[in-house]
């Protein structure tokens, strides 16, 4: 009897063990962009001019980095929010309340510059300040 | 006088005629490097941006390696810094031709083109040559195309040690839903 609810432990321990290591590789790790500081604070007219006179600078000044960005809404769908006209936003969040020429600041982590459609891509990110 | 505003009439025409542009900002590639019986190695990336020029054929497509999404954060985390490298090489582009492209012919039967072009991922570029099947309904262009890649192709180096448990051909999809703009 003893002998079985040893067993019983070993194998509940065992099982958490397992449990906790497969929650960990498939889950951790995941960044939380609100809990960090703002790397740089721009417009979004600004960092347009800046990717375009030069990519691999500006690659190597915002890539992965959370930044804070302030700009017009020119369009508009729940999960994206384009200021400017040059600035894509993926929102972390699904967003309804904002509309189409609303002054807005967003946090997010840039992500890239598609020099094919000559916009900036930020993504991750949440609503810091909009106007009324 | 006259003759200048003919030349400007044609130039006009010209470019309204000749720069017909399909475009997205939301296209889709999904890619799957899974072995069976191992961990599942898949992504996709919904936020491909693809230009086709329905008079001559020319197709350009570019996609940020960062927005790739892994269901776990860190296979995304190992993908970005030790697989592509995205700090230094953020982007994958391909530059183009939907060879013998004919936009009269595009109906809503499924029509398949020869694509071919350059493709360049981890700042190596490689002419790839695939097919493209294009269906055209309610003004949306759906293109959708599969073809396999080769990391090494790319200078992509995988570790002995997982070697066995990410695939050598990995399988590309791409969907790309095309409107006149």
């Amino acid at each position: 009897m003893k002998k079985l609810k040893r067993i019983i432990i070993a194998i509940t321990i065992l099982l958490l063990i397992g449990l906790s290591t497969y929650y960990y590789i498939m889950h951790a790790g995941a960044r939380d962009l609100s809990a960090e500081e703002s790397a740089y604070t721009v417009t979004a007219k600004d960092i347009t001019i800046e990717f375009n006179t030069n990519i691999d600078d500006s690659n190597k000044k915002y890539l992965e980095k959370p930044i804070a960005i302030t700009g017009i809404v020119t369009a508009l769908t729940p999960t994206q929010i384009t200021i400017d006209k040059t600035v894509i936003c993926n929102l972390k969040n699904p967003q309804t309340n904002i509309e189409i020429d609303q002054l807005i600041s967003l946090k997010g982590r840039v992500i890239g510059y598609d020099d094919l459609m000559e916009e900036v891509k930020i993504d991750q990110c949440i609503i810091i300040k909009k106007s009324l | 006088m006259k003759k200048t505003i003919i030349i400007f009439a044609l130039l006009l025409i010209g470019t309204t005629v000749f720069s017909q542009k399909m475009i997205t900002r939301n296209g889709k590639i999904t890619f799957e490097a899974s072995i069976p019986s191992f961990e599942e190695i898949k992504a996709t990336n919904s936020t491909v941006s693809c230009i086709l020029d329905e008079a001559t054929g020319d197709f350009a497509a570019l996609v940020l390696i960062k927005s790739f999404k892994f269901k776990a954060p860190l296979m995304e985390e190992h993908f970005n810094e030790n697989y592509m490298e995205s700090n230094l090489f953020p982007k994958a582009t391909f530059k183009g031709k939907i060879l013998n492209f004919d936009a009269k012919k595009l109906s809503t039967a499924s029509t398949t083109y020869e694509l071919e072009g350059d493709l360049t991922i981890h700042g190596i570029t490689k002419k790839i040559k695939t097919k493209i099947n294009l269906i055209l309904t309610g003004g949306k262009l759906n293109t959708t195309a599969n073809f396999d890649i080769k990391p090494q192709d790319y200078g992509i180096e995988i570790p002995s040690l997982v070697k066995d448990k990410i695939a050598k051909n990995i399988d590309t999809r791409i969907n790309f839903n095309l409107e006149t703009q």
